[in-house]
C-alpha cells in the first residue's frame, strides 16, 4: 500500500518504466484512495522534490509534484489554483506525449478528466456573470488538444496508437461542450473523425461507444433528425451495461421521448425497470396509447420542469397528435361505419375532458389528415368525415412526423 | 484488450516481394554480420538491448527497413549510426552512444526513463520556475475557512460598476438633436443631461402620435440613447427610453432595431433595474418563434418560473407556442387576433409563413374542395381579396363556383413548394456524419 511516501514513488516509477497505464491513472487521480494518504501525512511538494527526482525520471517527477500540490490545493479549497496545476500537468504531458502509445491513454483519459472537474470547481468559486464559464472554456481546449494528439497520431503501430484514445476523450470533449451549451463545437470534432482513419467504432471497447453513440445521439435530437437520434441511442442502451443503471437512465431520457414522437411506444415492463423513468414516462405512455388526451396534457403538465430541463418537452409535446388519433380510432371502432359526423368527435373529445368547439374539432381532424395519422377527407359544408375503407388509421410508427 | 480485434500490418504486395529477396540476407543472427561498419554493429546492439519486449516485432522490422534503405541508397558506411535514433518501440528514442545531445541531458535524468519532451531551453526554464514553485510552496495544512469563496479577480473588475473615470455629465439643453456615430469622446456641450432628455422623450412620444414619421423619431431616439451610453446612466429612465423606441419599432416591423433595444433590456433588466420585463420576455418568445429558433425557445421556457408563465403577455406568447408546434391553426389565428401589446406586430412577421402552412393541411384534408369563407375565417385574413392574393402568390389559386370554394387538390403542388421554401435552413448545415 502507499502508506511510505517512498513506496508510492517508486510504485508510480514502476507503472512508468513496465508502460502500466491502468494503474498509473489511478495513482495520479484525483479519485483514488492515495489522495487521503497524502493529506493524512501532511505530504507537502517541497519535502517531496529531491526524493521525487531521485527516484522518477522526467516527466514523471514533475507530474507526481503538481498532482500532490494540487491534493493540497484542493483540500484547502483553493480550486482555482489546483486548476492551474492541473492544467500544467496535462499541458506538460501533452509536450511529451509523442514518445507514448496506447499505453499511457488511460492516464491521459484520467487527468483530462479531473482538468474538467477542477474547471468546474473553479468557475464555481470564481462565480463570475460577465464569464461564468471561463475555466470550463479553457479546459474544454486544453482536452481538444488532447484530441488531437490522439487522432493525429502518426505512428503506423495499429496495435499500440493512440488512435485507440480518441472516441473516450471525444465523449469527454462532448459532456463539456454540452455543459457549456456550445454544442455546435461538436461539429468540428465530428468533421475530424470523418477525415480521418480511424478504426471502425466496433473495434473500439464498448464503453466507448455507448458514451460516444449517447452524445451523437443528442446531437441529432438537437438537429431534429430523429430518426439518426433514434439510431444511435438505441445503439447505445443496448451496448449500455445492465450494471451501469445511471447510464442506462441518462439514455432513456432521450430514446425515450425520440421513440415517442416516432409512434414507438416503450413498453410497461422497460418502463418499470426504473423508478425515475416510470414516473415520468409512463402516464405519457399510457395516455398516448389509451387516447386520453386529456391525461396526456396533465401528464405534459406534471412532467413540464423535468422534460423541459432536459430539453424534450416540444418534441414529446408533438406526440399528442397521436394521443387524438387513437382516440379518434377508437370512435371509429365504435361507430363502425365510414362516414362519421365531426359533432360525434367533438362529443368523444367532450367526453375526454377537454373543452373544444367545432371549429378546433375540425381543425385537429384536418391535421391528423394531413400528418397522414387519418386516412380520409373532411366535407366542411356537411361537417363529415369520409374515412378511407382500407387502413384509415395507419400504425403511429409507420408515419414518419413532419 | 478485450472486444477489438486490430487487424494486421498489411504489406503492399511489391513491398513483400522485394523484402522477401532482399531481406533473406539479413536474418536476426546476420545482422551483426562483419560487412557491417562497427558503428552500425553498435547500432544494431543498442537497438536490441533498449527494445520493449513487446515491441520486438515491431522494432525488428524497422531496423531491417532502415538497414535495406542505408544499402540502396549506399550510405551504409557514411552515415553515423552513433547519431541515428533508436526506432520506436525501444524505451527512448535517443541513441545512447550519440554525444550530440548530451548537453541538454540535466544531469539528473535517469536513462531508463522515457523522456520524450525535447529538452529545449524553454523547456528547461519552465522546469525550473516549477522546482522554485514546489520547494516554497509555505501553506499549513489548514485548510482555509471561507464564509465565501474567494475571488480571484481576471484582471479589471470582473463585474459590476465600472470604474466612474471618464464620465462626463452633459450640459447642453438642446431637445431635439440627430444622431451622429461618436469617433472620439463626446463633448459635455453637445450631451443632454437627464433632465433634458425626459423632455426630449416627452416632445418625441407626442411628435410620434401627431407625425408618425418613422424615420425621424428612430433617429431621435438613437440619440437620446446615445447621451444616456455616454453618461453612463442605467436606470428605470433608461428601461423606459428603450422599451418606447422598441415598441415604435415593432410598430413598424423594424426588426433590427427591436432586436437592439430588447439586447439592451434584457441587461438592464439582469442589472435588477425596474420595466415591463414580461411584457418584453413575451416579444422575446414571439420573436424566437418567428425565427424558429428551438434551443433558445427551449432555453427561455426553462428559465420561466410560474410567475411568468401567469402573466398574461407570456402566457399568450406560451399557447401561440404551443399551437404551432400541433400544428392547431385554428387556435394560433385566434390568439393572433387577441395578441397583447405589440405582439400582434411581431406576429405579423410570420404571419404569411404560418398562413401557407395552415392551407397546406386544410388543402390536403378537406376534398374535393373547401369553403373559402371558412378559410377567410379560420386564418383570420378579413376580406376574401386577402385570401386571393396570398393564394395568388403561392400558385394556389384554383377558385370554383365563382370563388365560394377553393379546389383543395389543384391548390396543393404551389403550397407544399412554398412551405419547403420556408422550411428552417441551418446556415452552418446539419451534422453531416
Amino acid at each position: 500500500m502507499k502508506s511510505s511516501i517512498p513506496v508510492y514513488l517508486e510504485t508510480v516509477a514502476n507503472a512508468a518504466a513496465n508502460c502500466r497505464g491502468k494503474q498509473l491513472a489511478s495513482l495520479t487521480s484525483l479519485s483514488d484512495s492515495h489522495v487521503d494518504n497524502i493529506l493524512e501525512h501532511n505530504v507537502q511538494p517541497a519535502g517531496l522534490v529531491n526524493i521525487a527526482r531521485n527516484k522518477l525520471s522526467f516527466p514523471w517527477d514533475d507530474i507526481l509534484l503538481l498532482h500532490v500540490g494540487i491534493i493540497q490545493d484542493r483540500d484547502r479549497g483553493d480550486y482555482q489554483q489546483a486548476y492551474e496545476d492541473q492544467k500544467e500537468l496535462v499541458q506538460l504531458f501533452q509536450r511529451a506525449i509523442n514518445s507514448y502509445d496506447k499505453w499511457c491513454l488511460p492516464f491521459l483519459y484520467e487527468i483530462n478528466k479531473d482538468l474538467r472537474d477542477l474547471a468546474i470547481q473553479a468557475d464555481k468559486d470564481l462565480a463570475s456573470e460577465r464569464n461564468p464559464n471561463r475555466y470550463l472554456e479553457e479546459a474544454a481546449n486544453v482536452i481538444s488538444k488532447t484530441f488531437t494528439y490522439c487522432i493525429t497520431d502518426r505512428s503506423l503501430d495499429k496495435i499500440g496508437t493512440r488512435k485507440w484514445g480518441t472516441y473516450q476523450i471525444i465523449s469527454l470533449l462532448f459532456k463539456t461542450y454540452f455543459k457549456l451549451k456550445q454544442q455546435n463545437l461538436c461539429r468540428n470534432v465530428l468533421r475530424a473523425v470523418k477525415a480521418s482513419d480511424l478504426f471502425p467504432l466496433e473495434r473500439y471497447p464498448k464503453a466507448h461507444r455507448v458514451a460516444y453513440r449517447y452524445y451523437l445521439g443528442r446531437l441529432y435530437f438537437l438537429e431534429e433528425q430523429y430518426i439518426k437520434a433514434e439510431q444511435e441511442l438505441s445503439l447505445a442502451f443496448r451496448e449500455c451495461s445492465t450494471r451501469n443503471a445511471h447510464n442506462k437512465r441518462l439514455i432513456l431520457h432521450y430514446l425515450l421521448p425520440t421513440r415517442i414522437y416516432l409512434g414507438k411506444l416503450p413498453t410497461k415492463r422497460l418502463l418499470n425497470r426504473y423508478k425515475s423513468i416510470s414516473s415520468l414516462y409512463l402516464p405519457l405512455v399510457t395516455a398516448i396509447r389509451e387516447g386520453n388526451v386529456r391525461a396526456f396534457d396533465m401528464a405534459m403538465e406534471s412532467g413540464y420542469t423535468e422534460l423541459v430541463n432536459r430539453g424534450t418537452f416540444l418534441t414529446i409535446e408533438k406526440s399528442r397528435s397521436i394521443a387524438i388519433r387513437t382516440l379518434c380510432r377508437r370512435v371509429y371502432a365504435i361507430v363502425n361505419s365510414t362516414r362519421i359526423s365531426m359533432d360525434t368527435f367533438k362529443q368523444a373529445l367532450e367526453f375526454a375532458g377537454l373543452e373544444v368547439d367545432m371549429e378546433e374539432v375540425e381543425c385537429m381532424l384536418a391535421v391528423l389528415i394531413f400528418k397522414g395519422y387519418i386516412k380520409g377527407y373532411l366535407s366542411h359544408e356537411k361537417q363529415f368525415v369520409v374515412l378511407s375503407a382500407k387502413d384509415p388509421f395507419p400504425v403511429p410508427s409507420s408515419i414518419v412526423p413532419t | 484488450m478485450s472486444g477489438f480485434q486490430p487487424s494486421y500490418v498489411a504489406v503492399g504486395p511489391k513491398k513483400a516481394k522485394r523484402a522477401r529477396i532482399r531481406l533473406g540476407q539479413f536474418e536476426t543472427d546476420e545482422l551483426d554480420d562483419k560487412s557491417f561498419p562497427a558503428d552500425l554493429r553498435e547500432y544494431v546492439k543498442s537497438v536490441y538491448q533498449y527494445c520493449l519486449p513487446d515491441k520486438r516485432k515491431f522494432v525488428e522490422a524497422e531496423l531491417k527497413s532502415t538497414i535495406q534503405n542505408a544499402i540502396e541508397d549506399a550510405s551504409l558506411y557514411s552515415t553515423d549510426w552513433n547519431e541515428v535514433p533508436l526506432p520506436s518501440g525501444c524505451t527512448s528514442k535517443v541513441n545512447p552512444k550519440s554525444t550530440k545531445s548530451k548537453s541538454f541531458n540535466t544531469p539528473k535524468v535517469k536513462n531508463a526513463g522515457i523522456f520524450g519532451i525535447k529538452e529545449t531551453a524553454t523547456e528547461l526554464s519552465k522546469r525550473e520556475s516549477r522546482q522554485l514553485r514546489f520547494q516554497s510552496s509555505p501553506k499549513p495544512n489548514t485548510p482555509v475557512s471561507r464564509p465565501k469563496p474567494v475571488k480571484r479577480t481576471l484582471g479589471q473588475g470582473d463585474d459590476d460598476d465600472e470604474s466612474n473615470v471618464g464620465v462626463i455629465v452633459g450640459t447642453s439643453t438642446a431637445l431635439e438633436k440627430s444622431y451622429l456615430r461618436l469617433t472620439s469622446a463626446a463633448d459635455p456641450a453637445m450631451v443632454r443631461p437627464v433632465h433634458i432628455l425626459k423632455k426630449t422623450l416627452n416632445l418625441l412620444k407626442k411628435k410620434w402620435r401627431q407625425e408618425e414619421n418613422y424615420s425621424y423619431i428612430c433617429d431621435q431616439f438613437k440619440s437620446v440613447r446615445q447621451d444616456l451610453t455616454v453618461q453612463r446612466i442605467q436606470n428605470d429612465f433608461t428601461v423606459q427610453v428603450y422599451e418606447i423606441h422598441a415598441r415604435i419599432a415593432l410598430e413598424k416591423g423594424d426588426l433590427g432595431e427591436y432586436n437592439q433595444c430588447q439586447t439592451q433590456l434584457r441587461e438592464l433588466y439582469k442589472k435588477g433595474i425596474p420595466g415591463r420585463e414580461n411584457e418584453f420576455i413575451a416579444y422575446r418568445l414571439l420573436y424566437l418563434l418567428y425565427a424558429q429558433n428551438h434551443a433558445d425557445i427551449n432555453a427561455l421556457m426553462r428559465t420561466l418560473t410560474p410567475e411568468r408563465k401567469s402573466d398574461p403577455a407570456i402566457a399568450h406568447a406560451l399557447m401561440v407556442r404551443s399551437s404551432m408546434a400541433t400544428g392547431n391553426y385554428h387556435r394560433f389565428f385566434k390568439l393572433y387576433l387577441q395578441a397583447p401589446n405589440m405582439g400582434g406586430y411581431l406576429m405579423d412577421k410570420f404571419m404569411e409563413r404560418e398562413r401557407i402552412i395552415a392551407l397546406r393541411a386544410i388543402c390536403k384534408a378537406f376534398r374535393p374542395m373547401v369553403e373559402t369563407s371558412y378559410i377567410i375565417q379560420e386564418l383570420a385574413l378579413g376580406t376574401q381579396l386577402a385570401l386571393f392574393e396570398v393564394l395568388k402568390g403561392h400558385k394556389a389559386f384554383f377558385p370554383v363556383n365563382g370563388g365560394t370554394h377553393l379546389d383543395t387538390k389543384a391548390a396543393m403542388p404551389g403550397l407544399t413548394e412554398s412551405t419547403n421554401k420556408y422550411a428552417k435552413v441551418d446556415i452552418k448545415g446539419p451534422l453531416s456524419i
